[in-house]
Order: C-alpha cells, then sequence, then structure tokens
C-alpha cells in the first residue's frame, strides 16, 4: 500500500518582531496605516509618522484625539486618550500589517532561494502559501 | 518530498513535508526549510515539536470495510 511520510512543524514569529518589520518598510507601512486606520469604526483622521525608533500615530475620533505610540524595539504600544476598545484596534492594526509585511518577506526569501521550485499557491483567507517542489 | 509553507499575518509559519520517503527525511526536510529562513533574518520565538503522520493512499477505496463504517 503506498504511503507518504508526512512531517509538519509550527513555528511562532514574536509579536515584537512583527510590528519591527513596520520599521523596514516605512514609507509602504505608513501609507497602509494611514489607509487602515482611517477605517476604524469613528476614526475622522489619521496622522502616522515614524521618528527614529518610534512609529506616531495621531487619530482623532468622535470621542476626541489620541496618539499613539510604538516603540521598534520592544514592540510595546501605549496609547495616550482614547479607551481600550480603541487601543485593542489599534493594536491589531498594527501587528496585523506587521504580519502581511512579514509574510512578503518570507514569501520573498522562498522564492530568491528556491527559484522556480517555489510557486506560490492559493491559500485561505489572508494565508500565504508557498509550495516548494524539492 | 513536496513542502507546503504557510505564513499567517499573526507570525505562524507552518511548514508542512509530504512524499514518498522517510520520516526522517521529512524532518530533515522541515528542518532545513525552518534553518533557511532563520540564515535570512526570520527569527522564531517558539519552534513545536515535528508532528508525524503518514499518510495512506487510497485507503479507502482498498478497503471496502473502512469505506463503509466512515460513510
Amino acid at each position: 500500500m503506498p504511503c507518504d511520510a508526512l512531517a509538519r512543524v509550527n513555528a511562532t514569529i514574536a509579536k515584537q518582531t512583527l510590528t519591527a518589520e513596520l520599521f523596514a518598510h516605512q514609507e509602504a507601512a505608513k501609507a497602509a496605516l494611514l489607509q487602515l486606520a482611517s477605517q476604524l469604526e469613528e476614526v475622522s483622521d489619521v496622522v502616522a509618522g515614524f521618528r527614529q525608533n518610534t512609529l506616531e500615530i495621531s487619530l482623532r475620533y468622535r470621542g476626541g484625539a489620541v496618539r499613539c505610540s510604538v516603540v521598534r524595539t520592544s514592540g510595546q504600544l501605549t496609547m495616550t486618550g482614547g479607551n481600550s476598545v480603541l487601543l485593542d484596534r489599534v493594536r491589531l492594526l498594527v501587528e496585523e500589517l506587521g504580519g502581511a509585511l512579514l509574510q512578503e518577506r518570507v514569501v520573498q526569501a522562498l522564492q530568491q532561494l528556491y527559484g522556480a521550485n517555489a510557486t506560490e499557491a492559493e491559500a485561505s483567507g489572508t494565508a500565504r502559501r508557498i509550495t516548494l517542489r524539492l | 518530498m513536496d513542502i507546503d509553507v504557510i505564513i499567517l499575518r499573526d507570525g505562524t509559519v507552518s511548514v508542512l513535508v509530504t512524499g514518498g520517503g522517510t520520516f526522517t527525511e521529512a524532518e530533515q526536510q522541515v528542518d532545513a526549510v525552518l534553518a533557511t529562513l532563520q540564515a535570512n533574518g526570520i527569527r522564531f520565538e517558539q519552534i513545536s515539536p515535528v508532528e508525524r503522520h503518514r499518510h495512506v493512499h487510497d485507503a479507502v477505496e482498498l478497503n471496502p470495510a473502512v469505506r463503509k463504517q466512515s460513510t
């Protein structure tokens, strides 16, 4: 009876590594942040910018104005003003954006290393899948 | 052997190796992919133990009793 050996492993990239990825692609990250943060519920205006090792995001929303800071080294997000719901939304947005940028980096690394043997296949949701044929 | 690398936005990277080889070979391929990514600056906070499975082709078709039980 034909059999396949099958081995699987899950590796986790630290959240702070995801947020640090924003600093490696500052122009793209800023553009995406401005677009995505402005779509958050009740948010009317967004300003974002990188200053050395800090990403600063200022949001104007129905309840007032808030300023968020993301520290590159620790990935820590702090917010002055606002509430915990808004803080959680911004944190999720920042981590997802960093995750998307890191997805791209992993995909590019595999395609560069494995050349024509690496092909991107369809994946569910926001996942990305690379198939390597050796 | 075929290797699937699935990357999620939450930072999870799954490496799945299938093929008509031994578990040892499959594990070596998993390790090689992870090592390659790490060598290219992708740092992992945690790596799970390698899960081993054996995928049997056409088991349902070859064994009517199994097919009956599964329906």
